[in-house]
């Protein structure tokens, strides 16, 4: 067996399929990161065998639809670019393990591209980005964090990144491409029926080492600043209000902060669904959700533009309500068990599996499954007195729709 | 139970009908930890008017989807709450054919929870304060879709392309009809499609199918129902015309977006004929209009098409629709494109089994995830098919058919649907 691979096996015979994923993480530079945007659509997509997209599409499906997604995100001073291939487990098919795995080989190993390629998922990729601030609440979300001091949120903004890559030359795409595949490491992730022969001798080849795992970082404060409405032509309105929280993914009471924001806003037990959705009817989608680097946790909500005020008083309220303790103790146990739950599951499910032990990796996440459902199991309804007492509304952002229906 | 296995999958389910008219079907997975189970009624968005015996009910749109709403309404316990304490997820959907009631459990609580499951959807609380107090969120849930630009282009061209088929409707109902339901017509139409001749429940789960099924015939035998309802759907004919032959909408779009959508018609074949006929114009149509085609690569270089293109096929007794899409260039030069295409379509017959093979690995993926094998096959029973059976269907697909199938489609009756930046107007 070679020596000095580094990948992560779940051995299972539940599931139907076979699933790999490669994952990179480096340093953050906007550079690379527009590479790996494009990048992530090239791969699955050109190989040096595989030139056009007809005989990419046509060998996929001979490979009973292999299934190659990669992409590219950032977290805090961090890129991760991932690469997942999921196939068909072969005693269900007439393909042996050795044929797909050439097939990825080739697909990893081999990426070919042009300028003309370039060229082409370039003006896809700022097509796709384009398309996803279509939606009324990430367009509304994007446009909020552009408003902050310091272009702090420039790296997260879809935006920017559009307008970054419409300059973007494909001499600086190769040369960042050409760095990229001379450094790079992945680690491998692997979930299904398969030995761990296989999975060695792929690794081998592909020349998978350690990837980089993260620093602890202290949370930032966000400043405060004056709220701010924008106006778009549509019938119904956003509100996002971010509150800075002093706490964050490396805090030693990380599980209570998460417990408490699931109380706060996760799900059918949480505050913000009772009170804001149930009790006033003031929205249906709303929720609140941690940016776990920065400890900043934002509400988002779709409403009706006239009851800005009062979704934003009844939220704060909310905060106030669980800076005392004032929390229907059967909710709180509620919101405990919907974390619990959602952790115990990801076994269950071929994707989850693969994304928390590679967040386990990532992060150094010394813990347990078992040892975070203790964790979560001694969180006490006076420990949110704690954690919401440090909460700080810094801004609240309207995109007012201003048409009818 | 009846066991019927499905060899190609490797899988089996259990069934039952029981004596209340329920049907019972039961995936046992015992290599799982999660249970998943739904609980369902072929009563959808395009129930609107319906007959039973002599009477004939007409209902508002939207009210199949607002009865699902107010189902975890109970007198006795906050649903969704009690779900929880008994370490379970519940939630629930309306299509335009179906709304379905599920939870997902890692726990041994299963009896419980599908007690509670019984017995929140065979019991309706409603009354004229809850009911005024939905209106606010399901009107919010409605615009959510409506502000959404790719879904609100599906909705454009439904409604363009029917006069009177209730396809023309949101799911979530007209913002009108919504404000005009009332607590009568919920308890109508809830005694006529909930009754449990009408219910079927998919159970998924490490449990044996026995225990499963002593657990629902204890919860069942404490309750009594009327006579079994057999209940008839009503459309008024529909003309072979289509409502607005085009239509434009001006939205906040980044990109303009268009649809050429073929009124295609009711098709006279059995359920499985449908599947077969759907499945068969899928194939042809992937052979053509995607990158499986040489010629596709020149489309994209040609700027003709970016990756938005594609289509949707739907084939069904009652209705049909081809739908094609894309961004940029307006409609009329889309149907040019699309027309000519299809006039002069060729059979390659290795693109035709590569692409069976493609299509049969999609039933496998989906069978990982345990909640999406129970919602999936849910679907299938209430529109009378099970989801095993269409991997046979597909792998008896033959060339001869996607010929037959395609010489029987009318492009005659179209619609072209544009949204629009708004700025541009």
């Amino acid at each position: 067996m070679p020596a000095s691979v580094n990948f992560h096996l779940s051995k299972s015979k539940k599931f139907k399929s076979i699933i790999y994923s490669f994952k990179s993480v480096e340093q953050y530079q906007s550079n690379t990161y527009l590479m790996k945007l494009i990048l992530a659509n090239i791969i699955g997509e050109y190989s040096e065998k595989y030139k056009t997209k007809q005989s990419m599409t046509a060998i996929k499906d001979y490979l009973y639809g292999l299934n190659i997604v990669a992409h590219s995100k950032v977290v805090d001073k961090y890129e991760i670019f991932t690469v997942n291939c999921l196939f068909v487990d072969p005693k269900y098919s007439d393909i042996n393990i050795d044929e797909y795995h050439n097939f990825i080989k080739e697909v990893m190993a081999n990426i070919y591209f042009d300028e003309h390629i370039f060229n082409e998922i370039k003006l896809l990729t700022i097509d796709r980005v384009n398309r996803i601030l279509e939606n009324p609440t990430t367009l509304a979300y994007d446009k909020s964090l552009g408003y902050f001091e310091g272009d702090i949120f420039k790296k997260y903004r879809i935006i920017d990144i559009i307008e970054q890559l419409s300059t973007y030359s494909y001499e600086e795409f190769v040369s960042s491409f050409n760095s990229f595949v001379k450094e790079c490491s992945f680690d491998l992730y692997v979930n299904g029926d398969i030995d761990i022969d296989k999975i060695s001798e792929l690794s081998a080849y592909l020349k998978i080492k350690q990837s980089i795992t993260t620093d602890k970082t202290a949370p930032i404060k966000l400043n405060c600043i004056n709220d701010i409405c924008d106006e778009m032509a549509m019938s119904q309105s956003v509100i996002v209000m971010y509150f800075n929280t002093t706490y964050n993914k490396f805090h030693d009471d990380y599980i209570k902060w998460i417990v408490a924001n699931a109380v706060f806003g996760k799900g059918p037990s949480s505050l913000l669904f009772g009170e804001n959705r149930e009790k006033y009817s003031l929205c249906y989608s709303v929720s609140a959700h941690e940016m776990i680097y920065e400890g900043v946790v934002r509400v988002v909500a779709l409403i009706d533009a006239d009851n800005y005020e009062q979704f934003k008083s009844l939220t704060l309220k909310q905060i106030e309500r669980l800076k005392v303790g004032d929390v229907d103790s059967g909710d709180f146990d509620r919101s405990k068990n919907l974390l619990k739950q959602s952790l115990l599951s990801e076994d269950d499910q071929i994707q989850s599996n693969i994304d928390r032990r590679f967040n386990d990796y990532f992060f150094q996440n010394k813990l347990s499954i078992e040892e975070v459902l203790v964790k979560i199991d001694e969180v006490k309804i006076d420990d949110l007195k704690d954690i919401f007492n440090n909460y700080e509304l810094c801004f609240t952002y309207l995109l007012k729709g201003v048409s009818d229906e | 139970m009846n066991k019927v296995s499905n060899s190609v999958l490797n899988e089996a389910y259990y069934h039952s009908k029981l004596p209340n008219g329920i049907d019972l079907f039961v995936i046992e997975k015992p290599e799982y930890k999660t249970s998943v189970c739904c609980f369902g009624t072929p009563y959808g968005a395009l129930n609107l008017r319906q007959q039973y015996g002599d009477d004939k009910h007409c209902f508002h749109s939207g009210l199949a989807h607002f009865l699902e709403h107010k189902l975890f309404e109970s007198d006795e316990c906050d649903v969704m709450k009690k779900f929880s304490d008994l370490g379970a997820n519940v939630n629930a959907f309306t299509s335009f054919t179906e709304t379905v009631y599920y939870f997902s459990t890692i726990t041994d609580n299963l009896s419980p929870c599908l007690n509670l499951l019984l017995d929140f959807v065979q019991d309706l609380n409603i009354n004229y304060e809850n009911v005024e107090k939905e209106k606010g969120i399901i009107k919010q849930e409605v615009l959510m879709y409506r502000n959404m630009p790719i879904s609100r282009l599906f909705r454009e061209v439904f409604a363009s392309l029917y006069s009177k088929y209730p396809l023309k409707y949101d799911i979530g109902g007209s913002l009108e009809d919504i404000e005009k339901i009332s607590v009568d017509e919920l308890y109508t139409a809830y005694n006529l499609n909930y009754h449990p001749s009408n219910m079927k429940l998919i159970v998924v789960s490490p449990y044996a199918h026995k225990d499963i099924l002593a657990m629902v015939l204890t919860n069942q035998s404490r309750k009594q129902f009327s006579e079994s309802i057999k209940l008839n759907t009503i459309f008024d004919d529909e003309p072979k015309e289509v409502a607005r032959k085009e239509y434009v909408l001006a939205m906040s779009v980044n990109e303009t977006k268009n649809a050429y959508a073929v009124k295609l018609g009711p098709s006279a074949y059995d359920i499985k004929g449908l599947f077969k006929k759907e499945w068969s114009i899928r194939i042809l149509l992937e052979m053509i209009f995607s990158p499986i085609n040489p010629e596709y690569q020149q489309w994209l270089d040609q700027e003709i098409i970016n990756d938005f293109f594609g289509y949707e096929i739907e084939i069904d007794k009652d209705h049909g629709e081809l739908i094609f899409y894309c961004e940029k260039h307006d409609p009329k030069y889309l149907k040019e494109f699309i027309d000519n295409k299809l006039k002069g379509y060729q059979i390659n017959l290795e693109n035709f089994e590569i692409l069976k093979r493609r299509y049969l690995s999609l039933f496998f993926n989906n069978l990982n995830d345990i909640e999406e094998y129970a919602i999936d096959f849910a679907r299938g029973i209430l529109n009378n098919h099970v989801l095993f059976d269409e991997i046979e269907i597909i792998k008896s697909i033959t060339i001869e058919d996607l010929k037959k199938y395609f010489s029987e489609l009318s492009f005659e009756n179209y619609s072209l649907v544009s949204i629009i930046n708004d700025k541009e107007c």
